[in-house]
């Protein structure tokens, strides 16, 4: 199966892996909307299921934000809140980009109650090599572009693709592409510059 | 065209797998969803649900209590008015007797005086000994009257009597029943209003009650406030 694609003024075609076609993001969004409609309804299962299946954006774009110990908490707040406002969703197919705008929404708020005091002082405390690296790198993902730094955590610590990115967040998916690669672009840019001092 | 930045496809990139092994233990960890258990309604149309309104139930209850309520203060005053006229009266005798132990003292020093007060005290202690007896026939006259008419309530007792003058009746002691009977009427009727009063603010309660329940405003009923979280096994296993 071939999909038709235009990416950057390029018209591409690309061969799709008929096993992808089975899980295709439109799909995957049919079912959501039918998931949305069923928690709706009163369905309380239906609501476990969307969590499963979105909480790793909701982390990852907390985690663009917050401080990495307060995310965990911060996600179940979210769905909480989620679960308190779905009536007001007026386009069940917009479930994930509504869910994103809380998720934002919510880590502006922490900021506000909370003053920053940056994880350094659990950091100071760790030994751990890697894992001091990890929060190093992550800082650094953190000082890019909002859009920029949001699909790249999505896609590096979160083990999102493209597509999923682009269906769970509701974005466009051309933007993804173009924001993880100049993201990426301009995280290769600041590591180098980082190993030289 | 493969694009392992895109979506994992062809040949990986080196930094990219790299950055990926290093943010692995950042990565979302599943973790049970709490939700409050009574967290309903979900959407509008719940909320607005027919059989979530307590108005009516409310206002209906309320009116019933505010009517045994008038009842019991009714009822309260009547025996309020009963002991204070035992009282009263205690006191008169007291007051009496004091006039006859002067009286006597008069009579010791050569002064007459003419007192029946002896049959008076017997009266008033007799009083004193069944309160209920002389406070309750004041009240079923004044009913009766309430009732019927004045006209038509015949006198029972002897001083009542029509027949006799009423100069000659009118001594201090009628004088004072007038006066407690008088007083009853007056308890009464505020009671009365007090009564009336509270069963117009209950009706007036109660309407504006169906106003609101015909006109839709639903205000979240007893069961929509959150409970303690109970945890729900959906998340065991991703």
């Amino acid at each position: 199966m071939y999909e038709v694609e235009a990416t950057g003024g390029l018209l591409l075609m690309v061969e799709q892996d008929p096993r992808e076609a089975t899980t295709s993001p439109v799909r995957e969004r049919g079912a959501h909307v039918s998931l949305v409609e069923s928690v709706q309804a009163g369905d309380r299962e239906a609501f476990g299921q969307l969590y499963k299946l979105y909480a790793p954006m909701v982390h990852g774009i907390l985690l663009a934000r917050v401080p990495f110990d307060e995310v965990a908490d911060l996600v179940q707040d979210v769905f909480l809140l989620a679960f308190k406002k779905l009536h007001t969703l007026r386009d069940n197919a917009a479930f994930g980009g509504w869910l994103a705008m809380i998720t934002r929404n919510h880590a502006m708020n922490f900021h506000r109650r909370t003053h920053a005091s940056e994880e350094l002082t659990e950091d100071m405390a760790r030994t751990d090599s890697r894992a001091s690296e990890a929060r190093e790198v992550l800082a650094i993902i953190r000082s890019l572009p909002d859009a920029y730094r949001e699909t790249l955590i999505l896609r590096l610590v979160e083990g999102m693709t493209g597509p999923e990115i682009a269906e769970r967040t509701g974005l466009m998916p051309d933007s993804v592409r173009v924001n993880l690669h100049r993201g990426m672009k301009l995280l290769r840019e600041k590591l180098r510059g980082e190993e030289r001092i | 065209m493969s694009d392992y930045l895109w979506d994992k496809s062809g040949e990986p990139d080196a930094e990219v797998e790299r950055l990926e092994e290093l943010f692995k233990d950042l990565r979302y960890q599943p973790r049970e969803l709490e939700l409050p258990l009574l967290e309903l309604p979900l959407n509008a149309q719940l909320a607005h649900a027919p059989g979530r309104n307590y108005w009516p139930g409310l206002a209906a209850a309320a009116l019933i209590l505010m009517g045994l309520a008038g009842f019991w203060l009714v009822q309260h005053r009547g025996e309020e008015v009963a002991q204070s006229n035992v009282v009263a009266q205690a006191n008169q005798a007291t007051q009496e007797t004091q006039p006859t132990r002067e009286a006597n003292a008069g009579e010791d020093s050569g002064v007459r005086v003419n007192a029946p007060q002896k049959v008076d005290q017997r009266q008033a202690d007799s009083r004193v000994e069944l309160p209920r007896r002389q406070a309750l026939p004041h009240m079923a006259v004044r009913r009766r009257q309430e009732l019927v008419g004045p006209q038509m309530v015949e006198p029972k007792t002897k001083e009542a009597s029509p027949d006799r003058p009423e100069v000659a009746d009118v001594g201090p002691q009628r004088r004072l029943e007038q006066q407690r009977e008088r007083e009853q009427q007056a308890e009464g009727l505020r009671a009365k209003e007090e009564l009336m009063l509270a069963l117009q603010v209950a009706s007036t309660k109660l309407n504006h009650a169906q106003r609101k329940a015909r006109g839709g405003t639903s205000i979240p009923g007893p069961d929509s406030k959150p409970a303690a979280p109970a945890r729900i096994p959906w998340n065991k296993s991703r």
